[in-house]
């Protein structure tokens, strides 16, 4: 009974104490671990997040949530004011960034469709097709996406008499939305919707016996993935203050699935974690090691985890807290004997 | 004439009709005539005959199918699998198909329609209490009974019209198949029609007057289970019993013990 009130007061402690943490961040680290490692860490994470959740709950692997977010990400840039047309917006911000997340969604949406007909490496193959069709599609369009420009210098929208891309207001917006969404999706994964979505995966030829439109479903997963993924492709946008073609090129593309199966592909905080160390290593393996050796960095990485640790960075931790435990309950029975 | 007007008056619950079915080029179910009316039908034969498929083709599920599945005189051929489930069918899959990541309670929750109906969630876990102790458990941790017991629960909380079960008692002790023909008895009181397919012909029986013997295929006899378990011969002929001399003398004692 003690144990347990302790317990309880435990996590409490835990939680605020990591609270603190990730609200003092900014106070005391530098800008460029404020930023360049915080900030982006949850922008790719985000990204990530919407892959996870239509891996682990769906069994969809898709190699276009990239290309998700780049559709939202290229929306608001063509709707804000940027570099080429000279500050003015099309459209007021609210606006713009409604319609970029509506595109993005409904993006989701479309690549569903296309692709819920199949699973496994077909489901990959399909969606890093269509991937490459909208990388083609920006690269060679120069009327509507500045072909292989892209877009230079887009503001991001100013709240409050502040930019939102103010190096600290930018980190709380991040890590804010970014908390928002990791709760969503762990709280709709319970919702009905989220438990039919599981018995897909298990099973969807039993669902669908049981009277559930599997399809529907899963191009559903694939919407809500798709408005995770624009979420992502905005704060990208205002991260990177612009977007080309090589932002959802190819290599951008499979960075996704790496980071994902770094963190671990079987649950949504695998993707936060994933992309912090993805991020970390991108940023510091030139540093290490000679210069344009961040991808054989990476490369060892992803091969080391996915040998040692199927389930990812989530994996290692879980199994090393388990055996911690395991050798708690054991310690009093040899003090004992 | 009596019999005419009878069948005029009453649509079945299930009639099929010529119904072929197979997996790519290879012919499963030749010419199959099956009709359901009220009373429960139980579907006989040994291994590979076609009966899951038979099953399937109902369901929709995969067999590509000629002929005419009506269901309440609408018919289901072509349909997929969950308009068919939505009209009131349901089935219990052999081997169970339980979703293994998924706990007892979601199971449940899957298929409960929220809206006052003869089957809710708390009425299959006063049938099973063992559900109810299970209630939180993933079903890759539920034992073989518990998984049928789900698999059963879930099926009656969609309140289906129709009941199809594919070899239920398949891999259960006694005690388990005996408490799930006592259940099944009282499925059919409440008037929900039952099609049961079963390689165990004293469970068949149990549960089933109606009885049809399926033989590679095609329906190969129908007749009452009171005539099956005295026919020792035709048992050997069509279902192959080996111990068909030890089904004649336990079955009708097994369908005369109360339930």
């Amino acid at each position: 009974m003690l144990l347990q009130v302790s317990a309880g007061w435990g996590r409490i402690a835990r939680w605020t104490l990591m609270a603190a943490a990730i609200i003092s961040y900014p106070h005391f680290a530098p800008q460029f671990w404020v930023v360049n490692i915080g900030a982006y860490a949850i922008v790719l994470g985000i990204i990530t997040l919407s892959l996870t959740f239509l891996a682990a709950y769906g069994g969809m692997v898709s190699l276009a949530q990239m290309t998700v977010a780049g559709v939202a990400g290229y929306t608001l840039a063509i709707l804000s004011s940027h570099a080429a047309n000279v500050g003015s917006a099309i459209l007021p911000w609210p606006w713009a960034l409604a319609i970029a997340l509506g595109s993005g969604t409904l993006a989701g949406i479309l690549i569903g469709l296309v692709s819920v007909r199949t699973k496994g490496i077909s489901l990959l193959m399909i969606t890093l097709a269509i991937g490459m069709i909208f990388f083609y599609l920006t690269q060679q369009n120069t009327t509507l996406f500045h072909g292989f420009d892209g877009f230079r210098g887009v503001k991001a929208p100013i709240v409050f008499g502040m930019s939102l891309r103010e190096p600290i207001v930018f980190y709380y917006l991040c890590m804010g939305v970014g908390i928002a969404l990791y709760a969503a999706v762990s709280y709709m994964v319970r919702t009905p919707f989220g438990i039919a979505l599981q018995g897909i995966r298990d099973n969807p030829r039993r669902l669908a016996a049981l009277g559930y439109w599997v399809e529907l479903h899963q191009v559903a997963a694939f919407g809500v993935a798709g408005f995770v993924a624009a979420v992502g492709g905005v704060l990208s946008l205002w991260y990177h203050g612009g977007i080309s073609p090589g932002s959802v090129g190819i290599t951008a593309m499979v960075n996704i699935l790496i980071v994902a199966v770094i963190g671990g592909l079987g649950q949504p905080r695998g993707a936060l974690i994933g992309a912090l160390l993805f991020v970390l290593i991108q940023n510091f393996a030139i540093d290490l090691f000679i210069r344009e050796r961040f991808n054989t960095v990476i490369g060892l990485t992803f091969l080391v985890i996915v040998l040692f640790s199927p389930d990812g960075l989530i994996g290692i931790w879980e199994r090393l807290r388990r055996n911690r435990k395991r050798g708690l309950r054991s310690a009093p029975n040899g003090a004992t004997n | 004439m009596h019999f005419i007007w009878e069948t005029m008056t009453e649509t079945p619950v299930l009639q099929i009709r010529g119904l072929d079915a197979r997996y790519g080029t290879s012919r499963i179910l030749q010419g199959i005539d099956l009709t359901v009316r009220s009373e429960p039908v139980a579907v006989i034969g040994r291994n590979g005959m076609g009966k899951t498929t038979l099953c399937h083709a109902i369901m929709g599920m995969g067999p590509i199918c000629d002929g005419s599945i009506r269901f309440d005189g609408v018919e289901l051929v072509g349909r997929p699998s969950h308009q068919i489930a939505k009209r009131g069918i349901s089935l219990v899959p052999q081997g169970r198909h339980i979703f293994r990541s998924l706990t007892v309670e979601e199971h449940l929750q899957l298929v409960d329609q929220r809206r006052p109906r003869r089957w809710t969630r708390d009425r299959v876990y006063q049938v099973f209490p063992r559900l109810a102790e299970r209630r939180q458990s993933t079903g890759s941790a539920l034992s073989g009974g518990e998984q049928q017991m789900l698999a059963v629960g879930r099926a009656l909380l969609t309140n289906p019209r129709l009941l199809i079960m594919d070899e239920p008692s398949e891999g259960l002790a006694p005690i388990v198949v005996d408490k799930l023909v006592a259940t099944l008895q009282a499925v059919l009181a409440e008037g929900t029609a039952l099609l049961l397919i079963e390689q165990n012909l004293s469970v068949a029986a149990a549960v089933s007057e109606r009885l049809a013997v399926m033989v590679v295929g095609r329906i190969a006899l129908e007749t009452s289970a009171r005539e099956l378990l005295a026919d020792t011969d035709t048992q050997q002929r069509l279902l192959g019993i080996g111990a068909a001399a030890g089904f004649a003398a336990a079955g009708p004692t097994d369908v005369e013990r109360p339930m």
